[in-house]
């Protein structure tokens, strides 16, 4: 088993993942599309190769006492230099490489012996490309310039963002299991409004997902990245298992985040709300107005109807409401468009010609691809850690992006959820009619002109 | 004569009844109509008992602004079709003989 996760770590780490997207399955009674499938044995950023050694002997040494001596020092398989007596040695199961470095180095015919440490591209000036192996299909990062965008800010924990949902796979807990790409991603302590208790763990799918978004670990050669990868967040669980919330439950969900306080401080600066409802409650709109004037804003979804009518709370005039486009930047069919439509973010649209035979998403571009776990085996097994990453679509899925800028434009010292939805809407590109307009609102956001634009660091 | 004929015979192979532009507008208007009359239905239906359009109580948020379209799948189910499966009586009270649908969002 540990050799099997070793090798899948291997072939993450040369960019070669496996690909497991063969499976068409249920959610509930349709269908989920899984593609990809990496988990990962240990956490962070590795400086060197797991299980890997390489080392010099001397001149004189007969290449047969070398095998001698590298089979001694737990070496399962070796590959010879081309230019000389040095060699790459593969360690066997339960061989640690400084326990094999100690023993190289104290033979009499090692010249040197060093661990296989792992090299990477320089990053270009003002620019940041995360090494994580999936992010080639983050499509929808790139859209938005990304990788110029980390150049000028990537976030930090002082700014949090609450992502009111289904909860979070964010801790170990029960049957609740932390996903394996938030390893470095930090976590406020949250509340579950459902089941009423502090361990807001995710029961559905969909908030992990969309937490995801926001701050999955990135550059830990796993995975996918996140787009405010620094800030961090805080999962409120609003919504049950089906996906389903209150009016009530929400606006207690937007109160605790906008009043907690660590060291004194309110780190919840931006609540994304993925969710709605067809009414209007006043319980909500006077919990988004405390926040709004405590200085958190509010990014919400325009819904997913296809209709001219923006969900509550994304119609709000003072919450941010998000639409969807897909990858050639048109309106997706499903998002909801209307006067109270604020911008539009990559949401993906997910057609029957996006799956090949086998039940694989073919055409990465369909949709938002980011970390979460099974949720037929969550359903069926009430097991929450099959952990693997998803093409979803949605506004619910474009949310999450604003969301993150939102973060990042705090930490670069914009403070007012009006200057930050200013910020936002007046640097969007234009889609569709010239100016604003209801289907794609101010446009698509352009999260490096808003940070470049804006703030510090310009 | 025959050229008359001839063209005759081509404008009503045309005009045939299965393309007859005047039937299909009248049927897709009158099906348009029947739709209209059973959503009023079934809104009445729920308003009477404090449902939301969805058919869950007044005051439910839904992930996605709607439980009508699924994320994952991209498919979108029909409003009627999710009310009836929720609640058959309102099936039985407005359209007894409705068969359900499902589709993607037209592109």
């Amino acid at each position: 088993m540990y050799r099997a996760i070793r090798l899948f770590a291997l072939l993450a780490t040369l960019g070669i993942v496996v690909d497991l997207a063969g499976h068409r399955r249920a959610l509930r009674a349709d269908d989920v599309y899984r593609v990809a499938f990496v988990r990962i044995p240990e956490r962070g950023r590795r400086a060197y190769r797991p299980g890997e050694v390489i080392v010099q002997f001397k001149e004189a040494v007969r290449d047969r006492d070398a095998s001698d001596m590298m089979r001694e020092a737990g070496g399962r398989s070796a590959r010879r230099s081309d230019f000389g007596p040095r060699y790459l040695i593969q360690l066997d199961d339960g061989f640690e490489i400084a326990d094999a470095l100690d023993r190289l180095r104290t033979m009499p015919g090692v010249d040197f012996a060093e661990p296989n440490g792992i090299v990477r591209a320089f990053q270009r000036a003002g620019y940041f490309t995360p090494n994580d192996p999936l992010y080639t299909r983050q499509w929808n990062f790139r859209m938005l310039g990304s990788e110029r965008m980390w150049g000028i800010q990537k976030g930090d924990p002082s700014v949090a963002v609450a992502v009111l949902d289904t909860g979070i796979a964010y801790e170990d807990f029960g049957p609740y299991r932390k996903a394996p790409d938030f390893g470095g991603t930090v976590f406020l302590t949250g509340h579950d409004y459902i089941n009423n208790d502090d361990h807001a763990n995710d029961d559905n799918f969909h908030g992990t997902h969309v937490a995801s978004t926001i701050a999955e670990a990135t550059d830990n050669n796993l995975g996918v990245a996140g787009l405010a990868f620094g800030c961090a967040l805080m999962p409120v669980k609003v919504l049950d298992s089906q996906g389903v919330g209150s009016f009530f439950i929400v606006s207690e969900g937007i109160d605790y985040a906008v009043n907690f306080t660590q060291n004194g401080q309110h780190p919840v600066k931006v609540i994304n709300l993925s969710l709605g409802g067809d009414a209007t409650s006043t319980s909500v709109r006077q919990a988004v107005d405390r926040a709004v004037t405590a200085g958190v804003t509010i990014v919400a979804a325009a819904g997913n109807d296809g209709q001219s009518k923006v969900s509550f709370p994304a119609a709000l005039p003072n919450v941010i409401g998000v639409g969807a486009i897909e990858s050639d930047k048109t309106k997706a069919p499903y998002s909801n468009f209307g006067p109270e439509l604020s911008v539009v973010a990559p949401g993906g649209n997910l057609r029957d010609e996006d799956i090949g035979p086998d039940g694989r998403v073919i055409r990465p571009e369909c949709c938002v691809l980011q970390q979460t776990f099974n949720p037929d085996v969550a359903e069926r097994e009430g097991r929450y850690d099959d952990f693997h990453y998803f093409y979803v679509t949605g506004t619910s899925q474009a949310t999450p992006h604003v969301a993150a800028l939102a973060a990042l434009l705090y930490r670069q010292g914009i403070t007012q959820p009006a200057a930050i939805k200013a910020a936002i809407e007046s640097t969007a590109d234009d889609l569709g009619a010239p100016g604003r307009d209801d289907t794609y609102g101010h446009g698509l956001i352009n999260p490096v002109t808003a940070l470049k634009g804006y703030g510090l660091n310009q | 004569m025959g050229l008359l004929l001839s063209l005759f015979l081509a404008g009503a192979l045309e005009a045939g009844p299965k393309d007859d532009p005047v039937t299909s507008k009248s049927k897709a208007t009158s099906a348009k109509a029947a739709r209209a009359r059973e959503e009023k239905c079934v809104d009445r239906w729920l308003a009477s008992r404090k449902l939301d359009p969805y058919g869950m109580p007044e005051g439910t948020m839904y992930a996605g602004g709607t439980p009508l379209f699924n994320e994952a799948t991209g498919r979108q189910i029909d409003r009627l079709d999710y009310i009836y499966g929720k609640h058959p009586e309102a099936k039985a009270a407005c359209a007894p003989a409705r068969k359900a649908r499902s589709r993607r969002t037209p592109t």
